[in-house]
């Protein structure tokens, strides 16, 4: 909130300044940035982070050869020289699944039994198993899974999806982030996962509450119309477009930005949060009363939100972290999940909108296949996540781990390959959809060489 | 308001908080009762030390530096358009006071009160006055 404007501050703000200067004369209500090289197949991103590390030797990688090796010492073939988290220096025993899975659909697609709702969508969805992640701890991880680099102060995903393609809604922001919790300890989620960075201030993520009001102090004061409301903001706007002038800071004209976005949500709120519309039947389809905190019902909100034209809808939940009593823990966690993420892509399905939106269900990391006591620690050398939506080809699994599920084996991906993967749906060239900060070309994948995942597009 | 403005939850340290600038935060300077409220006794300490130089008075209790030229147009103006709104509707204007906890001026004229009001919420809302340069 307080910028203290050091030399530096002044320095970098002069250089992206004149960037977001240009860009602000660029921005229409929606406008396309001329680096889209592909034809878009989707609008919109809805990404639900598993925050925690989902164990995907629990979720979507079976292993059978792990359950055999239960409370044997793990190959050292395996583990020699390897970094590990919590598990460091101690005796290493392999656990097997703590719950059994089935094969779903006609891709045969096999499926822990603790997402009975998820599976029914096995043949609308993308799994890869063949994840991998370059860190062990939460924060940096999530870091890296959001913004492409552990190096704090670069732009969240969201954003860059909103500065490639802007947003399609005028009266709600274009980058919404929900949390929620529960089935495991909520490890916090710092907001720093939804900033700018580099990008102008209008493009970083707004967090919605999930209990209650999504927003807060929507009403205009006793004895305030709406019009007057308006003169208000204008007076406001004028001294801060002063300000503007005088100081060069972007800042100002961010904030003069979001307090038009801030009128016109006065308007847009009360009838985002109006969940009247919504038919008994969909409310037991996500099993959750609008506005009780639930994943689904931020499930509920995201669908509700993309409707109106939010461009990338992040929700978190924060209870994957499950270190100890695996069993029956993600048990709980899984519950909580399934069914949201079930009655989101039917929602989207039935409405017409699956086509056009990018779901993502994923952590920042997965979990050993050794025990920590009866649990499983932070693991980056593999992890499950899923996609589904416009360009998807369903049903297909891509990727592979070996036979303990320590490490993958075939067609590795990179947290920069699904960043590639993800601009590309959208019609974003990844490799040259850049800003220029500090010096640099920034992009969100970064400098290594990635790669868009073909195999799993339809 | 503390969430709204960035302020980190307590489970781990910050060393430095993010910037952040969303519509949040404007709505919660424009229409949260604590600053409404914040606002109106603003007011009221402003008119009750005399009826002149409102606007210079408040500028630099806020922001500690005079307005400009320009800046005194555009608040002069604002102020006699609510001024004038509150003196045609007084109901208005005594819902528009009549916030929080602490008692309404009952000696000073509503309308007046009102609009020093409304001056004031603008000034509460200027990136200036929440931004530390």
């Amino acid at each position: 909130m307080f910028n203290q404007t050091t030399r530096r501050s002044f320095l970098a703000q002069g250089l992206t300044g004149l960037g977001s200067i240009a860009l602000n004369d660029l921005f229409g209500s929606e406008f396309t940035f001329g680096i889209t090289s592909f034809k878009p197949k989707v609008k919109r991103v809805i990404f639900l982070s598993m925050a925690g590390g989902p164990s995907h030797l629990e979720t979507f990688d079976y292993k059978p050869k792990l359950r055999e090796m239960d409370g044997k010492a793990m190959p050292e073939s395996f583990t020699k020289g390897e970094q590990l988290a919590q598990l460091q220096g101690r005796a290493l025993k392999c656990m097997g699944a703590q719950h059994d899975f089935s094969k779903h659909g006609e891709s045969q697609m096999e499926i822990s039994d603790l997402f009975p709702n998820i599976a029914k969508h096995a043949d609308n969805i993308a799994l890869v198993r063949s994840m991998h992640t370059e860190q062990i701890n939460h924060d940096p991880a999530h870091t890296f899974m959001n913004t492409g680099s552990i190096i704090p102060g670069r732009p969240s995903m969201g954003s860059w999806v909103l500065y490639g393609l802007g947003s399609q809604s005028q009266n709600l922001p274009g980058f919404v982030v929900l949390t929620s919790t529960g089935g495991g300890q909520g490890q916090p989620i710092s907001s720093k996962q939804w900033s700018n960075g580099f990008l102008p201030g209008h493009l970083q993520g707004v967090e919605f509450q999930s209990a209650g009001d999504p927003v807060h102090y929507v009403s205009n004061p006793n004895g305030i119309q709406s019009t007057d409301q308006r003169k208000l903001i204008d007076a406001v706007n004028k001294l801060n477009q002063i300000k503007a002038q005088q100081t060069n800071d972007r800042e100002v004209a961010t904030r003069i930005e979001q307090y038009e976005l801030a009128f016109r949500m006065q308007a847009s709120v009360p009838e985002l949060m109006d969940t009247k519309d919504e038919s008994q039947e969909t409310l037991d389809l996500y099993g959750c009363k609008p506005g009780d905190g639930s994943f689904a019902s931020n499930c509920l909100l995201a669908r509700r939100l993309a409707e109106r034209g939010t461009r990338f809808i992040q929700l978190y939940h924060r209870g994957w972290d499950h270190h100890g009593g695996i069993k029956k823990n993600i048990a709980k966690t899984a519950k909580i999940v399934d069914q949201g993420t079930s009655a989101l892509l039917s929602d989207l399905k039935r409405r017409g909108m699956l086509d056009e939106t990018l779901v993502i269900w994923g952590g920042e990391f997965g979990r050993t296949p050794m025990a920590q006591g009866s649990g499983r620690d932070h693991h980056i050398k593999a992890f499950s996540v899923f996609l589904a939506g416009g360009g998807i080809k369903g049903g297909t699994v891509h990727g592979e781990t070996d036979e303990l599920g320590y490490g993958v084996v075939k067609d590795p991906v990179s947290v920069h390959d699904l960043h590639a993967t993800i601009l590309h749906l959208l019609g974003l060239e990844h490799e040259s959809f850049t800003f220029k900060a500090q010096g640099l070309d920034h992009k969100l994948t970064g400098v290594e060489p990635s790669k868009i995942i073909s195999q799993i597009l339809s | 308001m503390l969430k709204n403005f960035g302020a980190p939850s307590r489970q781990e340290c910050t060393t430095e908080r993010t910037d952040s600038n969303t519509p949040l935060q404007s709505l919660n300077l424009l229409n949260d009762p604590s600053f409404l409220e914040a606002a109106r006794v603003f007011a009221e300490n402003l008119l009750n030390k005399g009826d002149t130089k409102i606007i210079e008075r408040a500028y630099l209790a806020c922001l500690s530096r005079p307005p400009s030229g320009r800046e005194m147009e555009v608040l002069d103006t604002f102020y006699q358009q609510e001024f004038e709104r509150f003196s045609k509707n007084p109901k208005a204007a005594k819902d528009f006071v009549n916030v929080g906890a602490s008692p309404v001026a009952a000696d000073l004229d509503p309308a007046k009160l009102a609009a020093t009001t409304s001056v004031a919420r603008v000034l509460f809302n200027l990136h200036e006055s929440i931004t530390r340069y």
